[in-house]
């Protein structure tokens, strides 16, 4: 069953102490910014949690998206790789012999489907340095249409509350306190903020004007302030922003990720 | 079986009363007659002849007074007798069916106003699985129960309003006070909620259940915890686990509430199983159906697991 099968980190001690973690939801541009990967105690089965730059702790994952392209990388035993496309950019999904189930979704599925994943976020290092993230599936069924939408609604409710919240955190919250820390004293939220108004027009919602950081009032009314908007949806358009690298290697990619797989 | 019906014949009623005596008799522990003997049964058969017969008394009734007769007797505290009720011991939780006879131990949790003279007392009892409403009519001539009070309630009858079960005392219950304190679980509450599946987990899909009476443990690999190898009896549930974010819901449906969210009945998976010559395809099947969808679900709520009455899909 899928729940004891796979990964390390999901049935133990600590898991059954604190009971299961919550699985949060992010859109790809925030996910694959979540780089930063810490535990809270020191007990070799401590859950990993990923930092995201909104303010919070994430040890699972529910996204919803669409696989557009499965590959076999792995060189002596099966290891799938699996791009999943949002209307905020492209994330990327491991499953090797440590998840039977999820292999044997990813070998069968056939793109472009609307796919529904729990999953482990994970980093691995690339030879110039930077970090990059992956998800290691609990779970992944095929969904419809309907699901797909219903999730990005509530992960655009869920980022924006994460987002406003961190804007007014008052110190309380420590991870807002570790994301300046990590990701920049001068990270700019609005990168995200740009992010959920791609998905609100995704699924036919209206913009949200982004608060302009130098003033106290927070919009102008007129959601199509073009300067604001391609200012911050610039970067996130453009989907080869969101790719580990420009020419992509696949295997060295795969096996790093096999590699950092292995030690957590 | 009630003593007081008017053409009953002698013979008949003579048999009723071996029988008490002889259940009566048995309820002793062996070693209880350290003094004198233990009764024979047409002692025992003597004493209740006389009250039922001569004095009218219910055979009930009668029976209770002999037995605590007894205990006097013999010095023995109700709680050593092994009592093998016409009532089944059960728990409150176990309550899911109108006009059942249980018998429970519980604490008196709130004592109500009756609302009409013939009820004698009402009011909440509550064991560690939960709090139910209780009645005790007046014609049942019980004693009095007290707020805060521990009992055992033997011979109480299920019933049920709008959904919700209740416990009546009547004639044919009895109370005695218990001497222990016990732990009184939160009331089963209702809860809705409406939030992806995000997971089904193991011990999901057909099972079996051990096919002894009263023990209905999931079968591993065939063998019950209690009873060992056995030969189970098929089920068809789903343990699911639903999160919106925020919390994370167990819930577990039973075959009913499987049928309802998946539409595979308990004889589809077994046909699929059958056809497989493999019962983990009915979980996958499930999960393939199910996981990642979302849902409003509903039911109430024992423990950590959501036990669920309804399910439908959202989006």
């Amino acid at each position: 069953m899928s729940d004891s099968s796979s990964t390390a980190d999901s049935s133990t001690d600590a898991t059954q102490r604190q009971g299961r973690q919550v699985a949060k939801r992010a859109f790809a541009a925030e996910l694959n910014d979540a780089t930063h990967v810490f535990k809270e105690s020191d007990e070799e089965r401590a859950p990993n949690l990923a930092l995201l730059p909104s303010g919070e702790a994430a040890n699972r994952y529910f996204l919803v998206g669409t696989v557009t392209e499965v590959n076999d990388v792995g060189r002596d035993s099966e290891y799938w790789q699996a791009r999943i496309v949002g209307p905020t950019g492209t994330m990327f999904a491991y499953a090797g012999q440590y998840q039977p189930d999820a292999t044997a979704f990813l070998s069968d599925v056939e793109p472009p489907a609307y796919i529904a994943l729990t999953a482990k976020p994970s980093t691995y290092e690339t030879d110039d340095g930077s970090v990059n993230v992956s998800l290691r599936p609990e779970t992944i069924t095929c969904v419809d249409e309907a699901t797909r939408n219903q999730w990005v609604r509530e992960t655009i409710d869920q980022t924006a509350a994460r987002l406003d919240a961190f804007e007014e955190d008052d110190g309380s919250n420590p991870y807002v306190a570790m994301s300046r820390e990590q990701y920049g004293e001068d990270l700019s939220l609005d990168t995200y903020r740009g992010a959920l108004n791609d998905a609100r027009e995704n699924v036919g919602l209206e913009s949200v004007p982004i608060p302009d950081s130098d003033s106290d009032s927070a919009s102008v009314p007129g959601a199509d302030d073009a300067g604001m908007d391609a200012e911050a949806g610039d970067d996130i358009d453009d989907p080869d922003q969101s790719e580990p690298e420009g020419d992509v290697d696949e295997a060295a990619i795969a096996t790093a990720v096999a590699n950092a797989g292995l030690e957590e | 079986m009630n003593a007081t019906s008017a053409d009953t014949s002698v013979n008949a009623l003579n048999d009723e009363l071996v029988s008490a005596a002889t259940d009566l008799i048995e309820q002793f522990p062996d070693d209880a007659d350290t003094d004198g003997d233990l009764p024979d049964t047409d002692e025992v058969v003597s004493r209740l002849d006389q009250m039922v017969n001569s004095y009218n008394v219910p055979l009930e009734e009668a029976t209770r007074a002999a037995r605590n007769h007894y205990l006097d007797v013999f010095g023995i505290e109700y709680d050593d007798l092994t009592l093998s009720e016409t009532g089944g011991d059960a728990v409150l939780d176990d309550i899911d069916s109108s006009s059942r006879w249980v018998s429970v131990v519980v604490k008196v949790v709130d004592l109500w106003e009756p609302t009409s003279d013939s009820i004698a007392q009402v009011g909440l009892i509550g064991d560690k699985t939960g709090r139910l409403k209780f009645t005790t009519w007046a014609k049942a001539d019980l004693p009095e129960l007290e707020e805060g009070g521990v009992y055992r309630f033997d011979n109480v009858v299920t019933s049920e309003y709008e959904g919700r079960y209740s416990i009546n005392l009547n004639s044919r219950s009895s109370i005695e006070p218990v001497d222990d304190d016990i732990e009184v679980g939160d009331d089963a509450e209702e809860l809705s909620i409406e939030a992806p599946m995000v997971a089904i987990q193991s011990g999901s899909g057909l099972i079996k259940r051990c096919p002894h009476e009263d023990c209905t443990r999931v079968l591993q690999d065939g063998r019950c915890a209690e009873h060992g190898e056995v030969e189970g009896e098929f089920d068809l549930r789903i343990k699911a686990v639903f999160d919106d974010g925020t919390t994370v819901q167990h819930a577990i449906f039973d075959k009913d509430a499987t049928d309802t969210i998946s539409d595979i009945t308990i004889e589809d998976a077994k046909q699929q199983a059958m056809d497989a010559l493999d019962t983990s395809v009915v979980a996958n099947d499930l999960i393939d159906r199910l996981v990642g969808r979302y849902y409003r679900v509903s039911g109430r709520v024992v423990g950590k697991y959501l036990l669920v009455d309804e399910a439908d899909p959202l989006a």
